[in-house]
């Protein structure tokens, strides 16, 4: 089975995050970037499948050059090449335009299957996967929890909300996005970190591909949200207290 | 293309109760816009929930109906709404932030060769077209996130965003729509929904 893995690689969970000047993005001076987390857990899916039944896993991923040195990790946990569409101003460009990248760089390796994270933890969008299935004309599953081969295809468990799943049959190939947490993610060891340095990494371009940034969603303005630390006192019966705090945590606060 | 054409959710012919806080944003837009919206729903084994649709404060129900789209699936589902958006040819689509939202929207607006702006926590129009706040770095950040290009625009709003208790009541037409569907343009083979 030939796996190929959309990662990307996103700023460091615990980063201290600035307004770029024209605040139009971050400020990316100063920060430390690393795989994005749930990416981490569909490079691990699709390790443990070539595993148990053989083939290839190719990185790949769009991004900046510095995103080398996330693409090098994952060849030093096991991926066996690479594929890096080279853009400098990521933020200039939608999932849309990230997915026709991607298309564009998986379409001439034929894959059987394409594993991606859930979402990014930097735009937090979550379609890339799904986005990548459509303009590759495959079929998708979303929030897998478990991938198992089977004689047509492949048979997923797919989570739902409020604690239901459900199992699902694809044929192949498929696009697949994956739920964090699923599996354990495993450290390169010295001598994966030795091997990835002689492992090909393929370089494009956008313009190689024949894609345009040509956003359908702009950012205009990023800012910091207002954070207001305030006591409120809740007046009347207990259960007019208790109604009006649910109410300001369902809508004001939105943890409900 | 112009009004605003809001996605309710169903399963098995109960809803998903974040589709009138949908309900209430695409009311809001609509209003801004200087229009009234319109709803879809969409499944098989829906004329009740259509007939309930019917009495909040919309332009139309458009009852989106065929034995394919039970159970779910995205390849049905995105046939059947690209089907309907082309015939209703809104300039603003609006989803509830769902599950199944997430599953099959971004396929739905690729086919318009837009992109979903997902998850939004704010939404207004602005210059004619939404102008939408979400969420970065999950929450220590927001943007705001405008989409470009002649449309239709599509945003799924997040939970709580809006209030359903805020939908205003009114009367609209239903419309029966039977979307062309077969069997084999259904990849995916769902198995029965079970609980952990």
């Amino acid at each position: 089975m030939k796996i190929i893995v959309a990662m990307k690689q996103v700023p460091g969970r615990d980063s201290q995050l600035r307004v770029r000047a024209d605040a139009k993005w971050i400020d990316e001076s100063d920060l430390s970037f690393e795989i994005n987390e749930p990416d981490a857990y569909a490079l691990e899916e699709a390790l443990q499948l070539k595993e148990k039944n053989g083939g290839e896993v190719v990185a790949a991923c769009v991004g900046p050059a510095r995103a080398s040195q996330t693409i090098r990790e994952a060849l030093a946990k096991g991926a066996d090449r690479a594929l890096h569409v080279e853009v400098d101003d990521l933020a200039g460009w939608d999932t849309l335009g990230t997915a026709r990248l991607l298309a564009k760089a998986a379409e001439g390796e034929k894959p059987d299957l394409i594993l991606t994270g859930l979402q990014s933890d930097d735009l937090g969008y979550g379609q890339t996967g799904v986005v990548l299935a459509e303009l590759l004309g495959l079929p998708h599953g979303t929030i897998i929890m478990a991938v198992e081969k089977t004689e047509s295809g492949i048979r997923v468990k797919r989570e739902l909300e409020d604690g239901w799943f459900q199992h699902v049959s694809l044929p192949l190939p498929a696009v697949l996005t994956i739920q964090s947490g699923i599996n354990k993610l495993r450290y390169a060891t010295l001598m994966g970190i030795k091997k990835a340095k002689t492992k090909e990494i393929k370089r494009l371009t956008p313009n190689e591909l024949g894609v345009d940034a040509a956003p359908a969603a702009v950012i205009g303005r990023v800012f910091l949200p207002q954070r207001i630390k305030q006591t409120q006192l809740f007046e009347g019966s207990a259960r007019e207290a208790a109604a009006k705090l649910v109410e300001k945590l369902k809508f004001e606060v939105r943890v409900l | 293309m112009s009004g605003v054409l809001v996605i309710l959710e169903q399963r098995g012919g109960a809803w998903n109760r974040m589709s009138w806080e949908a309900l209430a944003a695409a009311q809001q837009l609509a209003a801004e816009l200087g229009g009234t919206a319109s709803a879809a729903v969409v499944g098989q084994g829906i004329a009740t929930l259509a007939q309930e649709a019917a009495q909040k404060k919309l332009e139309r129900v458009y009852a989106a109906e065929h034995a394919l789209l039970d159970p779910y699936t995205a390849d049905g589902f995105t046939s059947a709404v690209e089907q309907l958006i082309r015939k209703v040819n809104p300039s603003i689509v609006l989803l509830p932030h769902t599950y199944q939202v997430r599953d099959f929207a971004p396929k739905l607006a690729t086919r318009f060769g837009q992109a979903l702006i997902s998850d939004v926590v704010g939404l207004k129009i602005e210059g004619g077209r939404a102008a939408c706040t979400r969420q970065l770095f999950q929450g220590k950040l927001s943007a705001d996130v405008r989409p470009a290009g002649a449309g239709p625009h599509f945003v799924s709003i997040q939970a709580g965003a809006f209030r359903a208790d805020q939908v205003e009541a009114g009367s609209a037409t239903i419309e029966a729509f039977l979307p062309q569907l077969t069997a084999d343009q259904i990849r995916a083979k769902p198995e029965k929904r079970r609980v952990r």
